[in-house]
């Protein structure tokens, strides 16, 4: 997995896999995965959001 | 008419075991068989001929001597293509791995049925690298359903589920890393079983995202199944007398499902006497993580191959291992915490239940053709997301069986049956009580209409 450097805009660089020597007829496809990986990170961080308010809620109740 | 593998693994095994018949007629039969009809539905990979012929002549000669022959005597089975087996490369349905080295010996669930005295007939389709819920693969081709062959037989095992349900073999052994067992079983109409997290042996097998790999059975009935999962796992199984508190699953498991699925898992409810409903909240949340897992660990098992043969793979897959490289850390992080949250939840629920139940796929199988599905009222890929309710338990590391609904003459579709590890006595009991009850079971292909 590589780092990159915008974790929350979870903008990619494709070059990074042209550097790596993937050839770029390759990667012309990717978009697609690449915003449905998006579109999960996204309900992930909405739900593991949620249950946070939700526990500092509790906290503020008890 | 001569005994194949249309016949039960128990039956055959104990007409082998008795010298009421050969296993080398047993292997025979099945060869031909294959020969005759595996094109229609592409199922085997390789036939793996002479071994089998050679493993049937060792059993009948343990017969003939006396020597207990193993339970499983003389029972054809298959293997998914990521399967380890001596001798030949472990393909993954990957072309590029055709001429990969020779495996140095066979993957232990492998061994382990081939020491009960069962025979290894070949290796059966998959979708590339088991990424996918089709089984249609860019080299190998589509696996057909056996039930309607313009329709998919789900994957990524469906070379596996396919073989069992089309009669070419007894039994089946296929993988579950999101759902890569129930999906095709449902589809095929037959019983798999994802087992519990690490009772059942990974070592030999290709992995996909060992995070969340498992692997185990397939059967045209339930009896079979256990008796092929007892031979593999490790864990010995306590029966339990008690009445199983069963619940089914409410809101992801029921947001885009057929009504001919929750009316089949309402019938079975009803039939049970139970109304509980079990609600699983993080459901959704668990699917994503499975996918963002699954990306990251794909891609970065992947990611040297693709420096290198990147044009060798099957486009479609290529495309998700490559985003899967991109995937930022903190998002995998993310994925992995809640795994942890996810199964705290699902500890508590088991608590208050001891089975739940939930449809296995949203649906029938979709043609090959029009490889898509509707969910949330979107056309989305068949391909990625048949797996919509068997993600979200995938994530939690239990036991679940895919039990085929009985309706006979129409497209199969399978119900979950989640429990929590330990109690797989108390569920197959249940699931015994269902296929003799008339709820569950298998059913021959009579080539439904596609239309």
């Amino acid at each position: 997995m590589l780092m990159q450097s915008e974790p929350n805009s979870f903008l990619i660089d494709v070059s990074k896999l042209l550097d790596l020597g993937i050839p770029e007829a390759c990667v012309a496809g990717i978009e697609t995965s690449l915003e449905l990986l998006r579109n999960h990170a996204r309900i992930l961080d909405a739900y593991v959001l949620q249950v946070e308010i939700e526990a500092v809620n509790d906290g503020e109740q008890t | 008419m001569p005994l194949g593998a249309d016949a039960s693994a128990i039956v055959i095994a104990e007409k082998v075991r008795c010298g009421a018949t050969s296993a080398q007629l047993i292997v025979e039969n099945v060869l031909a068989d294959i020969q005759l009809r595996n094109a229609s539905f592409n199922c085997f990979t390789r036939v793996l001929a002479e071994t089998a012929r050679k493993a049937a002549q060792v059993i009948d000669q343990k017969v003939m001597e006396g020597v207990d022959p193993g339970p499983l005597a003389g029972v054809p089975f298959g293997a998914k293509d990521l399967f380890d087996i001596a001798g030949i490369p472990t393909t993954a349905g990957a072309k590029m791995r055709l001429n990969a080295p020779a495996a140095k010996s066979d993957a232990e669930v492998v061994a382990r049925l081939k020491r009960a005295g069962a025979i290894l007939i070949g290796t059966l389709n998959m979708d590339e690298f088991a990424y996918g819920f089709a089984t249609v693969n860019a080299h190998f081709g589509p696996t057909r359903n056996p039930h309607d062959p313009s329709r998919l037989a789900g994957g990524s095992s469906g070379g596996s589920a396919a073989a069992v349900a089309a009669g070419l073999v007894p039994i089946a052994l296929g993988s579950d890393t999101n759902g890569s067992i129930r999906v095709p079983a449902s589809l095929c109409g037959i019983w798999g079983i994802r087992p519990a997290d690490n009772v059942i042996p990974m070592s030999g097998v290709f992995p996909f995202a060992e995070i969340l790999d498992t692997v185990g059975p397939f059967a045209r009935s339930l009896a079979e199944l256990v008796l092929v999962y007892d031979l593999l796992s490790d864990s010995k199984r306590s029966s339990s007398d008690l009445q199983p508190r069963v619940a089914r699953l409410d809101g992801w498991f029921e947001r885009n499902a057929d009504p001919e699925a929750l009316q089949a898992v309402n019938a079975v409810m009803k039939h049970l006497g139970s109304y509980a409903v079990a609600k699983m909240p993080e459901a959704e949340a668990a699917r994503s993580a499975s996918h963002l897992m699954t990306a990251a660990q794909g891609g970065a098992f992947h990611l040297e191959s693709l420096r290198h043969q990147a044009i060798d793979y099957d486009p479609a897959v290529r495309d998700r291992l490559l985003a899967g490289t991109m995937l930022p850390a903190g998002n995998y992080l993310k994925a992995i915490a809640f795994r942890k949250y996810y199964r705290d939840k699902i500890r508590e629920l088991f608590k208050r239940f001891d089975i739940l139940i939930a449809p296995s796929t949203p649906a029938v199988a979709p043609r090959i053709d029009q490889a898509t599905m509707i969910v949330d009222g979107k056309p989305v890929p068949a391909r990625a997301n048949l797996g919509l309710y068997t993600q979200p338990l995938s994530v939690a590391g239990i036991p679940i069986v895919s039990a085929p609904f009985n309706r006979p003459g129409r497209l199969p579709f399978g119900l979950q049956f989640a429990t929590w590890p330990g109690r797989e006595g108390m569920l197959f009991q249940l699931l015994s009580q269902l296929e003799s009850d008339g709820f569950l079971g298998a059913h021959a292909p009579t080539l439904c209409s596609s239309s």
